[in-house]
């Protein structure tokens, strides 16, 4: 009995112990905040930095997918960019208006032929273990996406450089385009004017003294893909496996010192990040539309949102018997109630698209064709293209009725839910509608379609008839070409819709060689405008990504870059 | 005995080969592979296709299943498709958080089944009985990210008595005991949750063996002796009615295992079932296929521990 005893009393001294050391946190918060009332802003900061010395300047961050390399040139995803932007710099970045910036770079000239870029590059600028950052590493950075060895997806940016294709098959051992010219200046020559080569060279820059002895087939299994040397405005310092990354500030940045201490990047489940945003473990997380009103009340923490610059689509097989037609697309369109899907789905996180070009993006034109929601014009446009109501009102043609399978990828609620409003709006106008709810990777196989030996192969009418995706810009409107250009459908690009306009070919093509932004913004907008007509695609919505930041954040701007994009610029209250 | 042990770990090594085969056709059969979860515009096709190439996706199935055999005889599990670790690091990484987890949940599920089914048999048909026995009915069918969630909701955010997810406090770099509490903060939800199932069916489990115990000879022997009722119970018949528990304790090895994938998810817990979650949806064959070997050779283990306890706690089974 005494022995009992003995341990339930050793038991309750541990629960004394636990209870006393959380109770005495609470009464020191208390003190702060006693003292903070009668301080004014400045004087409260200080007191709570010398107190709780573990609070300053940390934020943290949370993502719902860990990243997978920290080596930027190794097939970039978001979570991955979302750490890298913050560790590494890229020679030029895009500006809040989408035109190029020089970040490592000071300035650049274009050569009257356009051909050839020259960058002068910042001095003084040191990678992370003091190394000095040179016009050599930029040139290491840009041959080595041109290695024999090199595959992980962004051999596309070098591509228009002359030499770049004899080095990658071996036939040279330099790229004769790049050329170091001194520390501080580098020269890259096209081989024809290439006005999205500037938006491809946004791309961190790697340290050549780090990596050179590795061939580049072989990073990905170099230690500094798990743990990176850059030279921005943060400081790779530990990632642990399955639970955070953590950054400290680079004092020495070249365009000034971050305001944090630290930055610790956390990922896991969407709804445990957003728990954990309202138990205050962390500061920042992106919030599903959906979940939006359960944080919108909350005291400590606002919303804010992120324009990713995407468009939500419907999109059509054309090699499909009934979408072939473009007159059944259009009057798709006019039976669609973008106004009611985007109030009901979104609110006021979603705006109508009629573009297929996002509508903040210079490449978005103001006049293109709209199609207002009219089902009398869906009507009529059906009689034209010989569809006639049968005794189930349903249009048919030809005995075949007018139904189709939707494909829906999951992970999206909203996208999810337009499937289904889709569905009850044609259904309305007699169309027949069904819906299959699948995981992106799925899908792509549809899209992109394989033979048995693993070779894609081109798309036929029983792969697919339609599906919703968002389409985005990353960074040049460049990007639409191998979506809309009829040399690109699969197997040599991603025109899955099978769309081809020999006019919107010719504007493509021409769009690349137009040095000249407003010219070219004219050919762009032209692009826009055709494809509004042919409505191979029918822009659905555009869509803002909310995050729910807690007050004590200041400076949070995610933009189209990213979240973490200006991460120098946050500070804690 | 040992003779039967040899047996069972030979015929052990076909049922492995044979999982492998399964788990490798299943996987080949959902569609998508690795680099089509990441299609981007600016990517060409054939530099799309010649990375495929590269990475062996493109070569007959056998080849790519002799390939990846061949080289987990060898003691490698091969190098995940994205990233290119070394998936054996990989899962080495994740085991410690894993094993702390399901742990905690397995001793938790004995230490509080057993006494409980012993309880509910010795107060048969009285209301603790009921009330147990609609609790474990409640604990076996409630789904765990459901639980799961509702714990967060009501321990951490509404009480906030506990963290909402995570193995450690974050930044707080705490040391001895303070590190330990705070470990022991962090894994009782997760683990009472990941338990809940197991401790529900100990409990069952006990009770009717209990009850089965209870009704016999040497029972009613040892009452009319005139011992106390605490020492037939515990003494008596406790010990004769674990044996069959003994079954469920190598049979819910597995299950933790497996129950820690979705409870891991919803914890955030650093282990191999989020690890496991995360390869799913990216693809990535050669994570999937090592966690599922790793699986299937726990549960067998855990199947030949049940059989082999039998016999030790049981001396009239001998194999």
């Amino acid at each position: 009995m005494k022995k009992k005893f003995g341990l339930i009393s050793v038991f309750f001294l541990f629960v004394f112990l636990f209870l006393a050391a959380c109770s005495s946190d609470t009464t020191t918060n208390n003190n702060n905040n006693n003292t903070d009332k009668e301080n004014d802003n400045t004087s409260s900061t200080e007191t709570s930095k010398e107190e709780t010395p573990k609070e300053v300047g940390t934020v943290t961050v949370a993502f719902n997918s860990e990243p997978g390399n920290l080596n930027p040139v190794i097939w970039a995803t978001t979570s991955d960019t979302n750490v890298t932007h913050m560790v590494f710099d890229s020679l030029v970045i895009p500006d809040k208006e989408l035109k190029m910036v020089g970040r490592l770079a000071e300035s650049w000239e274009v050569s009257e032929d356009g051909k050839t870029y020259t960058f002068h590059l910042k001095k003084d600028v040191k990678w992370h273990d003091g190394e000095p950052f040179t016009a050599k590493d930029v040139e290491f950075t840009f041959t080595s996406l041109a290695d024999s060895t090199y595959d992980a997806g962004a051999y596309w940016r070098v591509d228009p450089i002359v030499g770049a294709a004899e080095y990658k098959e071996g036939k040279a051992d330099k790229i004769e385009g790049i050329e170091v010219v001194d520390d501080h200046t580098i020269k890259f020559t096209t081989k024809e004017p290439f006005a999205p080569f500037i938006s491809g060279l946004f791309i961190a820059v790697l340290p050549a003294h780090i990596l050179q002895d590795t061939p580049p087939g072989e990073w990905e299994k170099h230690a500094s893909n798990r743990s990176p040397i850059g030279t921005g405005p943060f400081k790779f310092v530990k990632w642990e496996s399955g639970q955070y990354i953590e950054l400290e500030a680079n004092k020495e940045y070249f365009a000034g010192a971050p305001k944090l201490d630290k930055v610790i990047v956390r990922f896991g489940d969407a709804n445990t990040m957003l728990a954990s945003v309202l138990s205050q473990d962390v500061d920042i997380t992106s919030v599903p539309v959906a979940e939006t009103p359960s944080v919108a009340t909350l005291d400590f923490a606002s919303l804010v949102n992120q324009d990713a610059l995407s468009v939500y689509y419907v999109g059509f097989n054309s090699k499909n018997d009934h979408f072939n037609d473009p007159k059944v697309r259009q009057a798709l369109a006019h039976a669609v109630n973008k106004e009611a899907m985007v109030a009901s789905i979104l609110g006021e996180y979603g705006e109508v698209a009629d573009d297929v070009f996002p509508s903040a993006h210079w490449s978005h034109s103001p006049n293109l064709k709209v199609y207002d929601y009219d089902t009398s014009k869906s009507d009529a446009l059906l009689k034209e293209a010989g569809y006639q109501k049968n005794s189930k009102s349903i249009y048919e043609k030809d005995g075949k009725e007018l139904s189709f399978l939707m494909e829906v990828p999951t992970g999206t609620k909203e996208r999810e839910k337009s499937g289904v409003l889709l569905k009850q709006m044609w259904e309305e106008l007699g169309v027949k509608m069904e819906i299959r709810s699948l995981d992106f990777p799925t899908l792509v196989t549809k899209l992109l379609p394989t033979t048995d030996d693993g070779k894609q192969r081109e798309v036929t009418k029983e792969d697919y008839d339609a599906y919703i995706l968002g389409f985005g810009i990353e960074a040049d409107p460049d990007e639409y070409r191998s979506y809309f250009g009829s040399a690109y459908m699969p197997p040599n690009g991603y025109n899955f819709v099978g769309y081809s306009n020999p006019k919107v070919d010719e504007l493509l093509e021409a769009q690349t060689k137009e040095i000249d932004l407003e010219k070219r913004q004219q050919l762009i907008w032209q692009v826009g405008e055709k494809l509004a007509e042919d409505e191979i695609w029918i822009p659905l919505y555009e869509q803002v990504s909310p995050f729910v930041v807690n007050n004590r954040v200041v400076g949070f701007e995610p933009d189209f870059r990213g979240a973490t994009f200006n991460a120098k610029d946050w500070s804690v209250k | 005995m040992k003779k039967y042990l040899i047996k069972r770990l030979l015929q052990s090594i076909p049922i492995l080969i044979g999982i492998t085969i399964m788990t490798f056709a299943i996987m080949q059969l959902s569609p998508g592979n690795p680099m089509q979860t990441m299609i981007d515009p600016k990517i060409s096709s054939e530099e799309m296709q010649r990375a495929q190439e590269n990475l062996g996706l493109n070569d007959p199935l056998p080849v790519q299943y002799f390939t990846w055999i061949k080289e987990v005889f060898t003691g490698n599990l091969g190098y995940t498709v994205k990233t290119g670790q070394p998936v054996g690091q990989l899962i080495l990484e994740r085991l410690p958080a894993t094993l702390l987890l399901t742990g905690t949940a397995f001793v938790m599920a004995f230490v509080v089944g057993i006494p409980l089914g012993v309880y509910s048999a010795t107060n048969r048909f009285k209301a603790p009985d009921y009330v147990l026995t609609v609790l474990s009915f409640i604990g076996i069918s409630i789904p765990s990210f459901f639980f799961g969630l509702g714990m967060i909701f009501i321990f951490a955010l509404k009480l906030g008595w506990m963290p909402t997810s995570g193995m450690v406090t974050i930044g707080a770099d705490l040391t001895g005991f303070a590190k330990f509490m705070d470990y022991v903060k962090h894994v009782t939800m997760p683990s009472i949750v990941l338990a809940l199932p197991t401790i529900a069916v100990v409990m069952r489990f006990t009770r009717s063996s209990m009850l089965e115990v209870l009704n016999q000879d040497f029972i009613r022997t040892a009452d009319s002796k005139g011992l106390s009722k605490l020492k037939v119970n515990l003494k008596h018949a406790l010990r004769n009615a674990l044996i069959p528990v003994i079954t469920i304790f190598g049979l819910s090895i597995p299950f933790l295992f497996g129950g820690a994938y979705i409870t891991e998810h919803i914890f955030n817990w650093p282990g191999m079932g989020s690890l496991g979650i995360q390869s799913i949806v990216a693809r990535e064959y050669p994570v999937i296929m090592a966690l599922n070997l790793f699986t299937s050779i726990l549960v067998m283990t855990g199947n030949l521990l049940a059989d082999v306890m039998y016999a030790w706690a049981d001396p009239r089974i001998r194999y």
